[in-house]
């Protein structure tokens, strides 16, 4: 990496803000400490400073003469005590200390002893006759404890720097690496790869609750745009046949003049298979809808015997048109769901069954609950489907080789499915022996 | 009847104005919603046909509009392959009826008489009466030169929606939308059947027949000339 992508990097001003963060924490702490050290070691020598003032000049008024000796005395005390004594003009009478303009409180002085340079920390007071007197306390150990601290400071924020630079740069490389993976994965899922998903730690924290949220978005996504891709693919395939027809029709009727009555004929036939084309294309869409749509706004509550009852109502004519009997056997239940899109699911499937099975056949139509959910079953006594084929047949315009010849766009089983679907249930086919068993499972709410 | 059509695509429009000029109805065209918004504004047409999807201003914008005007006038919506969700919001709106194209011409003829009249007078009676029968919706009761006849539940439907609009064709579609509230083709004779069965019960054996079947577009119950 070049240093200037460096300084760009989140990882780098993360890192940097952190160390900041720490280092000026170390400071605080040292200059709070620093600052009650200092202060505590200035009121004791000033404490000292004090006692030796009120040793010197005791509670009566005291003139200069009176402390000549007990100047002296206490400068030959040690201790880095020091002490001045002025007369009324500022001659210096006594004392350690270089004479000095006479200022009477606190003050701070240099001393050069023996080319050491010493602090001091004195305090003057104005004597009766006019004189001066300081009295003083060498403050070296202050400094000398600042410095220790200071040291000590200066060490642990050291330290301090380096771990906090440390974890800031493996803290935050590791939010961006997540980051970094997450950019990637989408990248790639931009560039047409849809499977993919975000990288998810299965942790269940809160990235990984944003990643799924993420990864649930991009499946919808997936639903959809596979809805979209098979419905152009079916227009493009089973679509175009039934058209290609019509136009033959069209054109051959066209070759040369015919007769009043074929004419009649041909365009009866073409509005019809114009008809049946717009119903395929209806019914695909119409699936494409289903499989788009979400929310159930439009679910009610109903019984399945009425839905089983309503179903064989309207289908039972086609049983009866080809001499096939048909029976209900219907428990009732609570069920909720799209009332039309659910007749017309159970309506394909007994559709299905009439149009399969020869004359004479027998229907079953039933319902029962089952599994926390709701089964309706339609099952019919006809030639069945094969194992193999069971899967097949939920294919849009999949048709069986043996029933090519009947009537049907092929496409009726695949929009039950996906109603089933879009109630959360399923499909199942079942032999039934002999007969085919369709049965569908929903949950019940 | 005083027809308006509002239609964008001016072959549809032609089309149908010309089949409603064609059996007795004075049609006016409107080839975009304000023009027809403003045509229908003014309140004297006895039916509105108004295509969904317009530009600019869509049917249900017109419907609402007027609506909220106070123009009663009905309106039959037309609409590209109809979604059930699409029929909802266009009901919502205040459209009175609902017609997925492509449709047949008679089914939408139907329709329009049958709205037409509606909006002409039709209070609502708890009796009907077509020559000599008749049928009492408070007792569920049917008598045919003053004998009662028995009917099943949908049976009486069947014959309740026929008897409403009497003397006028009532399609398959309009049967299954308004007696079985559905809004897909069952692709079965469900619809004959009930009517053949009603006949049987009414017509056979009379001397003149009610019940008539009008040949690949719907039925019709109407009294003797």
């Amino acid at each position: 990496m070049r240093p200037n992508r460096l300084f760009r990097t989140s990882v780098f001003r993360l890192t940097v803000l952190f160390a900041l963060l720490f280092v000026g924490c170390v400071f605080l702490l040292f200059g709070t400490i620093e600052l009650y050290a200092s202060r505590t070691l200035e009121a004791g020598v000033q404490a000292t400073v004090s006692a030796r003032l009120a040793g010197l000049i005791g509670a009566e008024p005291v003139t200069t003469p009176h402390l000549l000796g007990a100047a002296d005395a206490a400068e030959q005390q040690g201790q880095g005590a020091y002490i001045l004594l002025e007369d009324w003009t500022g001659t210096r009478l006594a004392g350690n200390l270089p004479a000095v303009p006479p200022v009477t409180g606190w003050l701070r002085l240099t001393v050069t002893n023996n080319g050491a340079r010493i602090p001091v920390i004195a305090r003057g007071v104005r004597l009766l006759d006019g004189g001066y007197l300081l009295v003083g306390q060498d403050a070296s150990r202050i400094d000398e404890v600042r410095a220790v601290i200071a040291r000590a400071f200066a060490l642990g924020g050291a330290v301090t720097l380096v771990f906090a630079i440390a974890a800031g740069f493996l803290f935050s490389r590791r939010i961006l690496r997540r980051l970094a993976a997450v950019g990637r994965a989408s990248q790639e899922i931009m560039q047409g790869d849809l499977s993919r998903r975000l990288p998810a730690r299965g942790t269940g924290d809160e990235f990984d609750q944003l990643l799924d949220g993420f990864n649930a978005l991009l499946d919808r996504i997936s639903v959809l745009m596979e809805s979209v891709r098979q419905v152009s693919n079916d227009i493009a395939h089973d679509l175009r046949t039934p058209l290609a027809r019509l136009l033959q029709r069209l054109e051959d009727v066209r070759r040369r003049l015919r007769s009043p009555v074929e004419y009649e004929e041909a365009l009866d036939r073409s509005i019809s298979d114009a008809y049946s084309i717009l119903d395929t294309f209806a019914a695909l869409l119409r699936i494409a809808q289903i499989e788009s749509a979400t929310g159930r706004d439009r679910f009610e509550e109903m019984d399945t015997a009425e839905l089983v009852t309503i179903v064989a109502e309207l289908y039972g004519p086609l049983a009866e048109e080809r001499a096939q009997t048909m029976t209900t056997e219907a428990t009732s239940a609570r069920l909720l769901g799209d009332r039309e899109l659910l007749i017309q699911m159970l309506g394909n499937l007994v559709e299905n069954a009439c149009r399969h099975s020869p004359p004479g056949a027998h229907i079953r139509i039933g319902s029962a609950a089952r599994d926390g959910g709701r089964l309706f079953w339609v099952q019919d006594t006809g030639p069945g489907i094969p194992e193999a084929e069971r899967e097949k047949v939920f294919r849009r315009f999949y048709r069986l080789e043996a029933s090519r010849t009947t009537q049907g766009s092929g496409i009726g089983l695949s929009l039950a499915a996906t109603i089933a679907a879009r109630h959360g249930g399923r499909i199942t086919l079942l032999h039934a022996s002999p007969g085919l068993r369709a049965e569908v499972w929903l949950p019940a709410d | 009847m005083r027809i308006l059509v509002i239609e964008d695509d001016p072959e549809t429009l032609n089309y149908v104005s010309d089949r409603l000029s064609e059996i007795g109805h004075d049609v006016t065209r409107a080839a975009s919603g304000r023009e027809g918004l403003f045509l229908a504004g003014g309140g004297s047409f006895d039916l509105l046909v108004v295509d969904r999807m317009l530009p600019a201003m869509d049917g249900i914008g017109i419907v609402a509009t007027l609506r909220a005007a106070r123009v009663e006038t009905p309106v039959l919506f037309l609409t590209t392959l109809g979604e059930v969700g699409h029929r909802v919001a266009g009901l919502t709106a205040g459209a009175d009826d609902y017609l997925a194209k492509p449709f047949a011409f008679a089914e939408l003829a139907a329709r329009v008489e049958a709205l037409g009249r509606r909006s002409r007078s039709l209070t609502d009676t708890m009796a009907l009466r077509v020559g000599d029968l008749e049928l009492d919706r408070g007792a569920r009761s049917v008598r045919r030169a003053g004998q009662p006849i028995e009917l099943l539940t949908r049976e009486f439907q069947v014959l309740e929606f026929l008897m409403h609009h009497a003397g006028q064709v009532v399609t398959r579609t309009m049967l299954l939308e308004s007696v079985w509230d559905l809004h897909f083709d069952p692709r079965t004779n469900v619809v004959d059947n009930y009517v053949v069965r009603l006949r049987a019960k009414i017509d056979e054996g009379r001397s003149t027949e009610l019940i008539h079947t009008v040949r690949g577009v719907g039925f019709m119950i109407r009294a003797p000339e």
